[in-house]
């Protein structure tokens, strides 16, 4: 039987300490494929084989076993809440989401439509943003047709005092600020802002690892060679490069050549050429012989939330978004990056299970379709002092990049586009 | 018994040292573990006194024992480099808004309201609206807002992996009555250990739990424990640091051992100098010279504290000068200590101690004190680092420490019990032995027995015993320790006869607890003995 929405209100008043979910994966080529686990800066002059990654030894069946960390907390919670976007976009579930669109510019048009400003970057939620609603971008950006910068208005004002004593606020703008955690630490209140511990915790580790080699080299079909001509930027904006020294921009009266430092006037600069073979064994990927998924909600960290009113339905509400939230990632499945694609294990996908004060365990049944109901289910049960107002998919609010924002990011990008930016390289 | 249990219900605790950043601490230190469930008694602003009663009991208990794995049962993950997204990164429109609103509101006469106003609508319109002359920082700044280009700064997540999930803190108390039930809810309240990331469960259990870790002066490990008065101490410390700025958890250190059946009797034979009441300071900066230069530093050591002290009078057990000359009693030894027997020892001083006898007088014990203190607030830097120079030394920079993570200032690697010793540093003989390098036929080998004489005298001396066989060396029989011509004459000192330094390997028939100093220069580092395992 599928956990409904007032057993895990049961759940969540009683006795129950912590709700975990297990499962055991492995690479989508099979076991003993080798998988890319996130990598880390290492020092230049560290050539151990497998330095970029983050192993460590786990004591399985009473013996030392090298694993890898394949899935960090903080990354597993970008990719939980990242399934709850899409969920909401697909209007599933109503859920507060504030959002601020960066697509296009706020005020000037071209043709009858709004200019575009950074596409690529699109539309950032509380959900996506890196530090949810607290975050910098929404910070400095407006409440849509209007003036006001988002945390002088009414909504962003409304969460600057919550705390743990009282997180009626919060819960009404962003309740998943108090499943993942947050720290207002920029807001008006500095350091001293809203603090919320996390109650969701996720990690996928990887088990009996051994590193391997990569190798990386590329063929030039026009064979052109290292030193075949000197390149230079050109002058015309529309093209990049010119070989014709005429043609090129110049600086002092000198030709600036393309790229820069060592690679100056160089094909490989502007990607034509060969690139020599080479064999990393830093960042070489590794080989396991299978990986365990671990995520933990704590329901005693949801107990500690007070609320002015409907503490139980809320708190029932926030277990319910957790659940949904690691359902929603499982069922999108674990494609992690780059040659790095884990799928269940035959009978060993996720398997929840509650964990009592003593102990003891007892297992629960859940899947996507069952925590989409749950979670609808327990949010219409929410009294109205701490309803959600907006519809399924409807945006709490929307933002746009104040027409100062909005002018800057568009300088930098061009600054970016001429190569200029830092940023790159 | 009161017992509590702990279960990692991810598998995994994250908490970082307290004194080294790039380690995760293991095992759980019962101080942390108390600073938790004072959290969780703050969870509500109405403080419920049984609760609270319930700690200030908890916290007269003692230190508590552990059952814990040990270390040889608990992996660790490497700590790398994780890069986090900040969010300070901000173009200030709305914290200059805020300013200029309570300008508004602190406006008094009209027309200073008038001009307020006015600086509001000002500053509202600039920030939102197009710059005209943006400069680069700003540009910058939006650049650094948006998600792939966020600045980053760098954290670690040092993080610890038990082979058995649960550990408990266990106290042996009969009747908890009065405070079961406080001490139950509040256990409930404690939800993660550490990190946030290591969620916990954590419950009072009922019957006994065997302990596998338990308060030891001779133990090893360090744990920080709680006193009484560590729920005011903390409370306190609360309304200065608000739960946000960085802060150091008071607590006192306590040495831990592992549990054994039966208590292993303390060895009858003592140094005459304490196994544990030593002064600590580690290196934290500057020079780093070798054991060789051991005398010098001890000579420095010393130097410093008697100019602090000024012109008057030192009893004997500090100064080791009576009336007429050298006093006969034990007195304070200035103990440079190197980094010897490990694989990759170096040599190398990691700091040193002031070894004070075992019947050293309370207020000469007090006087001492004082005095570390005096040169701590009038010679140290801001930051307390204290500098060490003199003569051919280079300075040396140290800190007192109460507790290192440093091997070699560990004063029970000196102290521990052990049969056999070997000289970390030379041991300077009292009297000339003889040409121990002689290449005449019995000269060398005559010297070697009188040097092993007095080096069994110097074992009388010090421990009261004398050992059953003693080796010696001019080439150093310790990894990382140095041959005796790399050391500096002593006493160095004009008109006297620098002594012939050997090392030594010193086997005694029962363990003898340290720390060994032997020798004519003991009080100054060397005679430095370590303790090792038996043959």
């Amino acid at each position: 039987m599928s956990l409904n929405a007032n057993q895990l209100k049961e759940l969540v008043v009683g006795d129950v300490v912590a709700i975990r979910g297990t499962a055991t994966l492995e690479p989508a080529g099979g076991p003993g494929d080798k998988i890319f686990p996130p990598t880390h800066a290492v020092d230049d002059k560290n050539k151990k084989p497998g330095a970029k990654y983050a192993f460590e030894t786990r004591r399985i069946g009473g013996k030392d076993v090298t694993c890898v960390l394949v899935d960090s907390v903080q990354s597993q919670a970008n990719r939980m809440e990242e399934a709850l976007q899409a969920l909401w976009d697909e209007k599933k579930i109503a859920l507060p989401v504030v959002t601020v669109d960066f697509s296009k510019h706020p005020t000037e048009v071209e043709n009858g439509a709004k200019k575009d400003l950074a596409p690529e970057v699109g539309r950032v939620t509380s959900l996506t943003a890196p530090h949810r609603i607290a975050d910098a971008l929404l910070r400095d950006s407006l409440l849509k047709d209007s003036d006001q910068l988002f945390r002088l208005s009414a909504i962003g004002k409304s969460f600057t005092d919550a705390s743990t004593k009282n997180a009626t606020a919060l819960f009404k703008v962003c309740p998943t600020a108090l499943v993942f955690g947050l720290w207002d630490s920029t807001g008006p209140k500095g350091g001293l802002g809203a603090k919320f511990q996390r109650a969701l915790v996720s990690e996928i580790v990887g088990v009996n690892a051994a590193s391997g080699s990569r190798t990386a080299s590329r063929i030039d079909p026009l064979n052109i060679g290292k030193d075949a001509a000197v390149l230079y930027k050109a002058a015309d904006g529309d093209e990049i490069w010119t070989a014709n020294a005429d043609e090129a921009e110049k600086k002092d009266g000198e030709p600036i050549k393309v790229g820069s430092e060592k690679k100056a006037g160089k094909p490989s600069a502007v990607l034509h050429g060969n690139i020599a073979p080479s064999i990393d064994a830093v960042g070489g990927g590794v080989t396991i012989d299978e990986a365990k998924h671990t995520v933990v909600l704590s329901l005693a960290a949801l107990r500690r939330l007070g609320f002015a009113e409907g503490a139980t339905e809320a708190r029932t509400v926030l277990a319910a978004l957790g659940l949904l939230a690691v359902l929603a990632s499982e069922s999108r499945g674990h494609d992690l990056r780059s040659r790095c694609l884990l799928v269940p294990k035959k009978g060993c996908a996720l398997k929840l299970e509650a964990v009592m004060r003593d102990g003891e365990t007892t297992p629960l049944e859940l899947d996507l379709a069952a925590a989409i109901k749950l979670y609808n289910d327990a949010v219409a049960a929410l009294p109205p002092g701490v309803k959600f107002e907006k519809a399924k998919g409807e945006a709490l609010a929307e933002l746009t990049p104040s027409p100062k924002l909005a002018d800057l990011v568009r300088k930098s990008r061009a600054l970016a586009a001429a190569g200029a930016d830092d940023g790159d390289e | 018994m009161l017992a509590i249990e702990v279960e990692l219900l991810t598998g995994r605790y994250a908490a970082t040292a307290h004194n080294d950043r790039g380690r995760a601490e293991w095992p759980p230190h019962p101080a942390r573990f108390f600073s938790a469930l004072v959290a969780a008694l703050h969870d509500h602003d109405d403080v419920d006194q049984a609760e609270r009663d319930a700690l200030l009991w908890l916290e007269q208990q003692g230190a508590p024992a552990l059952r814990v794995d040990p270390e040889s049962k608990v992996g660790r993950r490497q700590v790398q480099d994780v890069y986090v997204p900040v969010n300070d990164v901000t173009l200030g429109g709305d914290e200059a808004i805020r300013k200029a609103e309570e300008k508004l509101i602190d406006a008094k006469t009209p027309a200073a309201k008038k001009k307020a106003q006015a600086a509001l609508e000002k500053v509202q319109r600039e920030a939102v609206a197009v710059d005209m002359r943006t400069s680069d920082k700003a540009v910058t700044t939006a650049s650094a807002l948006l998600p792939e280009r966020r600045t980053r700064q760098v954290r670690t997540f040092p993080v610890v992996l038990p082979e058995t999930p649960t550990f408990a803190f266990l106290w042996p108390i009969t009747d908890l009555s009065p405070h079961r039930a406080a001490l139950e809810r509040l256990c409930e309240r404690v939800t993660r250990m550490g990190h946030s990331s290591s969620l916990v469960r954590c419950t009072l259990v009922d019957g006994d739990l065997t302990p596998t870790l338990v308060p030891n002066d001779e133990g090893e490990v360090v744990l920080r424990v709680v006193g009484p008065g560590q729920l005011d101490r903390l409370e306190r410390a609360f309304e200065h640091h608000l739960g946000v700025q960085n802060r150091v958890l008071p607590a006192r250190p306590q040495r831990y051992g592992l549990a054994s059946k039966k208590a292993t009797p303390l060895p009858p034979v003592e140094s005459v100098f304490s196994s544990t009441d030593w002064i600590l300071f580690e290196r934290v900066s500057g020079s780093r010279p070798l054991a060789s230069r051991t005398t010098d530093l001890a000579r420095a050591l010393r130097e410093a504290l008697i100019e602090v002290h000024g012109n008057q009078y030192l009893p004997a057990t500090l100064s080791g000068h009576a009336e007429n000359g050298p006093t006969e009693q034990p007195h304070v030894a200035f103990v440079p200590l190197p980094f010897v027997g490990h694989e990759h020892a170096d040599g190398a001083l990691m700091g040193c101690a002031l070894v004070l006898p075992r019947e050293l007088p309370g207020p000469d014990r007090e006087l001492l004190l004082r005095l570390v203190a005096k040169w701590e607030q009038e010679r140290g830097s801001h930051r307390g680092d204290l500098t060490l120079a003199g003569g051919t030394l280079p300075p040396f920079h140290i800190r007192r420490v109460d507790v290192s993570t440093k091997a070699a200032l560990a004063p029970m690697r000196w102290s521990r019990s052990s049969a056999r010793f070997i000289t970390a540093t030379p041991i300077a003989l009292d009297k000339n032995p003889g040409n121990l390098r002689s290449n005449q036929d019995g000269t060398a080998r005559k010297a070697t027995l009188e040097a092993q004489q007095s080096i069994s005298d110097a074992c009388q001396h010090v421990v009261g015993v004398r050992p059953v066989s003693v080796e010696v060396s001019l080439a150093p029989l310790l990894p990382g320790a140095q041959h005796v011509r790399d050391f500096l004459p002593w006493p160095g000192r004009p008109g006297r006869t620098p002594r012939v330094r050997i090392h030594a390997d010193i086997q005694f028939a029962e363990p003898v607890r340290g720390p060994l100093l032997l020798g004519a220069g003991r009080y100054f580092g060397l005679g430095l003995c370590l303790p090792v395992e038996d043959r």
